[in-house]
């Protein structure tokens, strides 16, 4: 079946701005607030940044709203992920021009990673990884992706489920143990964001 | 001595619906014996949760129920409080939540349309497979999301747990300029929405006609969205109030959702757009109403595949009606009536999305909340798809255990199934022996 869209009723887009842009991702819950919490910190900073840069997604599909091919985009997420420091991605294309991801390392050395290794858990089926692969397919993806991975921790039975055993110490172990671990993430994810921004 | 063959078909996790659940077929000598859609995420205990909190804090904490409809959950509950504590809305800020509501709708069928539903009529594995071979049209759906987005910007505060929904009206209303700026963009979605429909139209559905108890609201003068009585195809005409007199709901062992059936026979229905269109489509905005004469559906459409249908004629209608409120707007003072807490019970029924949903509440004298209850649409429809699939499998049991599984969630994906929502609720497994 052949394209039947109009070429000539869409108002004409807005035009790119220069400025990258931010994009949390997450829910005001938990250990899944740390996207949007970045972005808060952020729009509370200084940075002459303009407030429509920076965006709190809660589904990942929302980040097609803000793509543009020619903006720098962070992309802040909490990832479970057994990890004690923050993790930072950069998106890259592989010869074959397959979607890959750069794992940096602390002395800035970029490593490739699998990017089906970037498997989502989120409870909706556009995941992250699904977001990114569409935006390729439709020439929206930003010509520079960066993806800080704020590691959260997870219990999870051998089926992947959550586990509720929910006793009175873990609870108070649930409860206390990320909160400090967690805050680190966040002020790590704004500091060095910040900086990119600032120095882009 | 004829041996006995027994087939297990399992899906572990349905794919292209909101949320995680299974499907689990047993078929014992071509005989299905059992159908069995689990709901696996955990319960989300929000009535709960809700029970001793001020009333003021309901719309913001059940619009966390959901990422993709937080406007019914908010829209529900505030028309339930507000008829607990007495409280009659005017007719502006009775409007602008149908704004409001309007851009839910684009929003929400937009994503399913466009994302999860259209790529299994092209056999798409994804819609990132379907937006290599059709870009324009996964581009011109996702715009229409993007502009229900900002309409729940605008009026919601918001596209993300909207923020500005109050018991009585809306912390702020928006200023008419700020309404006028997306006025260009509606124009383009109206025209974009009747291209949307009338392409989905011409797609191959399956023959698959039931006989089906479709339930939605009913409103003598607007196409329902947040008011009206609950009527259904089989003449039940009620006020909403009375859901719990003719619908309860029912645990089942396999499933952290609780299932809806219809009393007294404890009978499945399907509530939904399909449901929405049968019952009210003479009150259709005059564009989406000629496009249903025009689509080639013989209505009643008692099809579940063609939802797709209804879901793009709804999205036109909101354009439309949407494009009527802002032209209309002329600013909405006061913005929330004020009330006095008081001892009270409300219970009422909106249109969300995916069908008819349904809160009750009690409150106390201080104004805390007593009591909730909260049936969501997908809970209504979770018997109504294990019957649905039952009377499709005998007509696809030839194919191999992979196809008849895929065939399964694209029955199941027809209805647009919001599974975190249900949990208090897709992987398939088929058995065949």
């Amino acid at each position: 079946m052949k394209s039947a869209i109009k070429q000539t009723t869409a108002p004409t887009k807005p035009s790119p701005s220069s400025q990258p842009l931010v994009i949390g991702i997450g829910s005001p819950h938990g250990d899944d607030r740390a996207g949007w919490e970045v972005v808060e910190r952020l729009r509370a900073m200084d940075l002459r940044f303009a407030s429509n840069r920076l965006h709190k997604a809660a589904v990942p599909h929302d980040a097609l709203d803000w793509f543009d091919p020619q903006t720098t985009t962070h992309l802040v997420d909490a990832i479970a992920i057994h990890s004690d420091r923050l993790l930072r991605f950069e998106l890259a294309r592989d010869p074959q021009g397959n979607l890959q991801t750069l794992l940096t390392d602390q002395d800035q050395g970029r490593h490739p990673v699998a990017f089906p290794a970037l498997r989502s858990h989120s409870t909706h089926q556009f995941d992250l990884r699904s977001v990114l692969e569409l935006a390729a397919a439709l020439n929206t993806l930003p010509r520079r992706i960066v993806l800080w991975a704020i590691p959260i921790e997870i219990n999870a039975t051998p089926t992947g489920t959550l586990d509720w055993s929910a006793t009175d110490s873990n609870v108070q172990q649930i409860a206390a143990l990320p909160h400090a671990t967690l805050e680190r993430h966040i002020q790590h994810a704004v500091q060095r964001i910040a900086h990119e921004i600032a120095h882009a | 001595m004829t041996s006995q063959r027994t087939r297990t078909i399992e899906v572990g996790a349905i794919t292209r619906v909101e949320g995680e659940g299974a499907l689990r077929v047993k078929i014992e000598n071509d005989v299905v014996q059992d159908v069995q859609l689990s709901i696996y995420e955990p319960p989300r205990f929000f009535e709960a949760l809700l029970r001793g909190r001020p009333l003021e804090d309901v719309p913001d904490i059940t619009a966390r129920i959901c990422g993709i409809c937080p406007i019914a959950y908010q829209m529900t509950a505030v028309h339930a409080l507000e008829q607990a504590l007495g409280v009659r809305i005017t007719s502006d800020i009775r409007r602008l939540r149908r704004l409001l509501y309007c851009g839910e709708w684009i929003e929400s069928h937009g994503v399913h349309m466009h994302l999860l539903h259209i790529p299994d009529f092209f056999g798409c594995a994804s819609s990132i497979e379907l937006a290599k071979r059709y870009p324009d049209e996964v581009n011109r759906g996702l715009r229409l999301k993007k502009i229900g987005n900002r309409l729940l910007e605008v009026t919601g505060g918001r596209a993300v747990h909207p923020i500005n929904v109050a018991v009585g009206g809306f912390y702020r209303a928006p200023r008419r300029s700020e309404l006028q700026s997306l006025r260009d963009d509606f124009l383009w979605g109206l025209d974009a929405s009747i291209d949307v429909t009338k392409w989905v139209a011409r797609f191959d559905f399956p023959d698959f006609v039931r006989d089906y108890e479709m339930v939605a609201l009913r409103h003598p003068d607007e196409y329902p969205m947040n008011e009206g009585r609950l009527v259904s195809t089989v003449g039940l005409d009620v006020p909403s109030q009375e859901f719990e007199t003719h619908f309860d709901e029912r645990q089942v062992p396999h499933s952290t959702a609780l299932q809806a059936v219809r009393l007294p026979a404890e009978t499945n229905y399907f509530v939904g757009p399909l449901a929405r269109v049968n019952l009210n489509r003479q009150l259709l905005y005059p564009a989406a109403r000629q496009l249903s004469d025009d689509v080639g559906i013989a209505w009643p459409c008692m099809n579940p595949y063609q939802s797709i249908v209804t879901r793009g004629l709804e999205v036109v209608h909101a354009f439309e009606e949407a494009l009527s409120i802002i032209d209309d707007y002329q600013g909405c003072a006061p913005a929330k009536i004020a009330y006095e807490p008081r001892a009270g019970e409300g219970a009422w029924a909106t249109e969300a999305p995916r069908g008819m949903i349904y809160h009750r509440y009690r409150t106390t004298s201080e104004g805390l909340i007593e009591f909730a209850k909260i049936v969501p649409p997908t809970s209504q429809n979770q018997r109504q798809i294990e019957v649905d699939l039952r009377a499709y499998l005998p007509s696809v049991l030839d194919l191999p255990d992979a196809e008849l599984g895929m065939a399964c969630e694209r029955l199941i994906r027809s209805y647009d199934p919001c599974i975190s929502c249900a949990t208090h609720f897709l992987k398939l497994e088929i058995d065949r022996q």
